[in-house]
């Protein structure tokens, strides 16, 4: 296309205008919204302007600083593993082209995806849970997990429920990239006397890292704000800010600390931000293959 | 009455005298302000409707109350985000106004009835609350009621334990009971003590037991702390997402309101679940919820009236019947109003229980908010 | 041959695995709500109990509605989006990838609390119906369904396709419709699977907001009855599965190849053939 002087940026700056639907899209119905209730994160009870709640999230005698590395922590080790374990399922779900289980594949891990709350925690102590039925059958043979240490109902046991909508969603988000991985390059690889372990370590996974680290984001941001069933599963034994936010917003017990609650939801934007930056950066790192 | 008395008169100020009553229980503190019960019956059947907010089928025995009063008036009952919180309410009374969901009557804790009262500076002004003063407003205590008549305690629930006799063969006594290894991973909780008033009620009744006081809450969280410590506690929600838990013998023990354990053991009978309640010796520990009208009740004749039919012996046995203890029980046991199958619901108390104020538990919230993941995690 | 075997062998495991994961949770829950018969009985008295109840239908049909407006909203205003930051504006490629994951960021009271604020004076065709709804979840669902349409837009060849298809006289419209979008389905698919899929499934929101969905309407009728509850949760996956593949076999279309380069390259090809007399049109040799 022409590319020269001021037809470009006349162009571009059209192209520009093509984004204000979105844009404006997510400011009417997402920033204004949450803006003017988070705002209530800068007034103390008495309704002044104040930065007294943010010192408090900030302070180290309290526990939301707590929380939010316990948070942040979760999010990333179900992230990785989600992201690991769903891009082999991927693999062998591409490498297996029969279009309709695939078209049956991908519609279960849209519902899939979506669930979450009481019901998946209820799956899970229904098979896990301290009288499981798996956790029968594992006593019976005579290695009781809930008498070596392990508990559902506790950090590890968030990664292993949370996997269950994190999963299908790595399947729906890298399929496209891992379609798009040319058979042909496999073939020349081989030809060229590559193993398959060669061919990913050099051609297979320097692809897919762009889209893989773009599905990471969401992996990470989906589960740092996962709420209903970490509340099902752990009701706040485990300290996650979404949770301590809804008992502050949304409870029935504390009534005059829905600012604190603001604020602490304040510091969610501040990650989400701050990831967006990270993500910016390692993106303009690695994009360069795929063109 | 009023149909009749428009038939003998021949003349269409029958429709007017409904709409202009109806206009005038609008902003009615009390049954003489606008005629009397009559009035107030033939106004609530003109509008035909009642929106309750956050009124569980199963908590308190509201699925009967619902159906009762109901059938009773030929009304249409509405019960909007029944699993709400009272934060909930009270946001629904600010953000549906005008809306056909609008709250009409909202049953909340305390502090949050307050919080209707004076409102929330920076957020919403208060009150969001109309006053009403039903035909038994004497008879509850000053302290259960706001002076300005913006609410009035309705009911309580008694700290209580749940357990399964199928599975548990020594019946627990109190708290100490719980401590016992036949309940590893086994006792749990409505939901957590930071969002739910029953769980919050769990650490309290706890500190009293174990040598707090209304005004420290702390040997509460440590009891918990061990009972977590020994392996015993199961944070899962065991009834506050119903009792599946304990049908499927997940939760063994719960702590939980009287009220809502007696619906798990209706329930749970029919699951060949033997649920024994069982009031832990010590002092019992109450707390009360209140019960309000919405300043902008779409429906403010039906809401006077639901208020009316609440506090009255009928609406107060039901609410009993549901194991609850309603708030004027001193007045009905001295008129012997109490119904037998209210009697049968409630177990005798050993003694008059404890209520905290509202500042003693300000205080103890905000202690448990801040140490409740530390002691269980 | 070897590679073959081996390639076989990793298949079935990691299926056999995965399958194991997903699958059993729910069989654990079947098998705990075929229990609802006295003394543990197996029984499908919970799933008939269920369906007696009313209001399903209606109920249905509102999710089903919303959940359409929710899909139809988020692939009108995402697609042409993406493509078009691709296509001309890739600096803003990530800040848009970080815009759109700001929902995450929001707690679900935070939106609700704020929409119905600040937007209390708009019309109540639009409060006051499920179309707020739809509104709501195209946001909710943004930071998968934006995420789905741009994976699949960058795993095409954008630029080449776009160039050899004008170099080829297609007009932006044709190009659109018979290269980009064929070429998009598996990530457009994707999109409207998790957008409709979250819109038949949430139930926070369209509860304080008072609408009565299928998730609002199955809380309703569970009572007090776990059976029920987790049997109704169970159904509900199963409803919405079906929905979605009905979807996908509306989506699907013509069976095509699913390599990145060659869809509808040869139909606009064929399209410029045969109007090779129209004026302006290059001659394909």
């Amino acid at each position: 296309m022409k590319s020269a002087g001021s037809g470009a940026r006349q162009f571009r700056f059209l192209a520009a205008i093509g984004v204000v639907p979105f844009l404006g899209y997510v400011a009417f119905f997402l920033v204004i919204p949450a803006g003017s209730v988070m705002i209530q994160a800068f007034r103390d009870n008495n309704g002044k302007l104040s930065l007294s709640n943010l010192a408090t999230v900030l302070s180290s005698q309290q526990p939301w600083l707590h929380s939010y590395a316990v948070s942040l922590e979760l999010s990333a080790v179900s992230a990785v593993v989600a992201a690991v374990l769903g891009l082999v399922g991927t693999v062998a779900l591409v490498s297996s082209s029969k279009p309709l289980a695939r078209r049956l594949v991908t519609t279960a891990c849209g519902v899939l995806a979506n669930t979450g709350g009481v019901p998946l925690a209820f799956a899970f102590i229904a098979t896990i849970g301290n009288a499981g039925v798996a956790t029968h059958v594992l006593a019976e043979i005579g290695f009781n997990p809930y008498d070596h240490g392990f508990s559902l109902y506790s950090f590890t046991g968030l990664v292993i429920v949370y996997l269950y909508f994190l999963l299908p969603l790595v399947v729906l988000l890298m399929l496209p990239p891992v379609e798009a991985l040319r058979r042909e390059w496999r073939e020349a690889a081989a030809t060229l006397g590559a193993s398959p372990r060669r061919y990913w370590q050099k051609v297979g996974l320097p692809v897919l890292t762009p889209p893989l680290i773009a599905t990471l984001m969401v992996l990470f941001m989906d589960a740092f704000a996962a709420y209903a069933t970490a509340q099902a599963l752990t009701t706040g034994s485990v300290p996650l800010v979404p949770i301590e936010i809804g008992a502050l917003l949304a409870g029935n017990v504390v009534s005059n600390q829905a600012n604190l609650g603001d604020a602490l939801g304040f510091g969610m934007i501040v990650i989400v931000v701050a990831a967006g930056v990270l993500y910016v950066l390692v993106q303009r790192r690695t994009a360069r293959w795929l063109r | 009455m009023l149909a009749a008395f428009a038939a003998v008169t021949g003349s269409t100020a029958s429709a007017a005298n409904a709409s202009s009553s109806g206009a005038c229980w609008a902003t009615a503190v009390n049954l003489a302000s606008c005629g009397g019960m009559s009035n107030l019956i033939a106004a609530a059947k003109a509008e035909g409707t009642l929106n309750l907010t956050a009124d569980p089928d199963t908590w308190a025995n509201y699925g009967n109350i619902i159906k009762d009063f109901g059938a009773k008036y030929g009304l249409k009952i509405n019960d909007f985000n029944p699993n709400g919180t009272s934060a909930e309410e009270l946001s629904e009374i600010n953000l549906d106004r005008g809306k056909s969901n609008e709250p009409d009557v909202v049953d909340v804790g305390p502090s949050f009835a307050e919080e209707g009262v004076h409102g929330v500076p920076g957020s919403f002004k208060g009150p969001i609350l109309a006053r009403y003063e039903t035909a038994e407003w004497s008879e509850i205590p000053a302290a259960w009621k706001s002076p300005a008549g913006y609410w009035a305690y309705d009911y309580s629930g008694v700290m209580s334990i749940g357990y399964n006799a199928s599975v548990v063969k020594t019946a627990p006594t109190g708290f100490a009971s719980l401590l016992l290894p036949e309940f590893k991973d086994a006792v749990g909780l409505s939901n957590s003590p930071t969002s739910s008033a029953a769980g919050f009620a769990a650490v309290y009744a706890a500190a009293l037991d174990n040598g707090g006081s209304l005004n420290n809450i702390l040997p509460g969280i440590s009891y918990f702390k061990h009972l977590n410590s020994v392996g015993n506690y199961n944070p899962v929600e065991a009834g506050g997402a119903g009792d599946a838990p304990m049908a499927d013998k997940t939760v063994l023990a719960t702590l939980d309101w009287t009220f809502n354990q007696l619906s798990w053991q209706q329930e749970l009978k029919s699951h060949g679940i033997d649920w024994k309640i069982v009031i832990p010796k010590g002092q019992p520990y109450a707390s009360y919820y209140a019960m309000a009208i919405s300043a902008y009740a779409p429906d403010p004749a039906a809401a006077r009236l639901f208020l009316e039919y609440m506090y009255s012996p009928t609406g107060q046995n039901l609410w009993m019947e549901g194991g609850a203890v309603p708030a004027t029980i001193t007045a009905m046991e001295a008129n012997h109003t109490v119904s037998s199958a209210a009697l049968a619901a409630v177990p005798a108390l050993p003694e008059a229980p404890a209520i905290a104020s509202q500042t003693q538990a300000d205080k103890a919230k905000n202690l448990v908010v801040a140490d409740w993941a530390s002691a269980v995690g | 041959m070897v590679a073959v075997k081996r390639g076989r062998i990793f298949r079935w495991v990691v299926f056999g695995l995965l399958g194991f994961y997903v699958l059993a949770p729910m069989a654990a829950s079947i098998q705990f709500s075929l229990e609802a018969g006295y003394q543990g009985h197996l029984s499908f008295i919970a799933y008939s109990q269920a369906i007696a109840e009313p209001g399903l239908a209606a109920s249905l049909i509102t999710s089903v509605k919303v959940a359409a407006g929710a899909m139809i909203i988020t692939l009108v205003l995402l697609v042409p989006t993406v493509i078009l930051v691709n296509l001309r504006l890739p600096r803003w490629r990530p800040v848009l990838d970080a815009v759109s994951l700001l929902p995450l960021g929001v707690p679900a009271v935070v939106i609700v609390l704020g929409v119905l604020g600040v937007y209390r004076n708009l019309p109540d065709i639009i409060t006051g119906t499920p179309v707020i709804l739809a509104l709501v979840y195209v946001i909710l669902a943004m930071p998968y369904s934006y995420r789905a349409i741009d994976s699949g837009v960058r795993s095409l060849d954008l630029h080449t396709l776009v160039d050899a298809s004008r170099s080829m006289g297609a007009g932006w419209g044709k190009l659109f419709s018979r290269v980009l979008l064929p070429n998009m389905r598996s990530g457009i698919l994707a999109a409207a699977f998790l957008t409709v899929a979250l819109s038949l499934g949430e139930y926070a929101i369209a509860s304080i907001m008072g609408f009565m969905t299928f998730p609002v309407w199955l809380v309703s009728v569970e009572g007090n009855n776990p059976y029920v509850a987790v049997a109704l949760s169970i159904a509900a996956l199963l409803v919405t599965w079906i929905l979605l593949v009905a979807l996908a076999l509306v989506g699907s279309g013509r069976r095509r190849t699913t390599t990145g380069f060659g869809i509808g390259l040869v139909d606009a090809l064929d399209e410029a053939e045969t109007s090779a007399s129209a004026p302006g049109a290059e001659p394909v040799t």
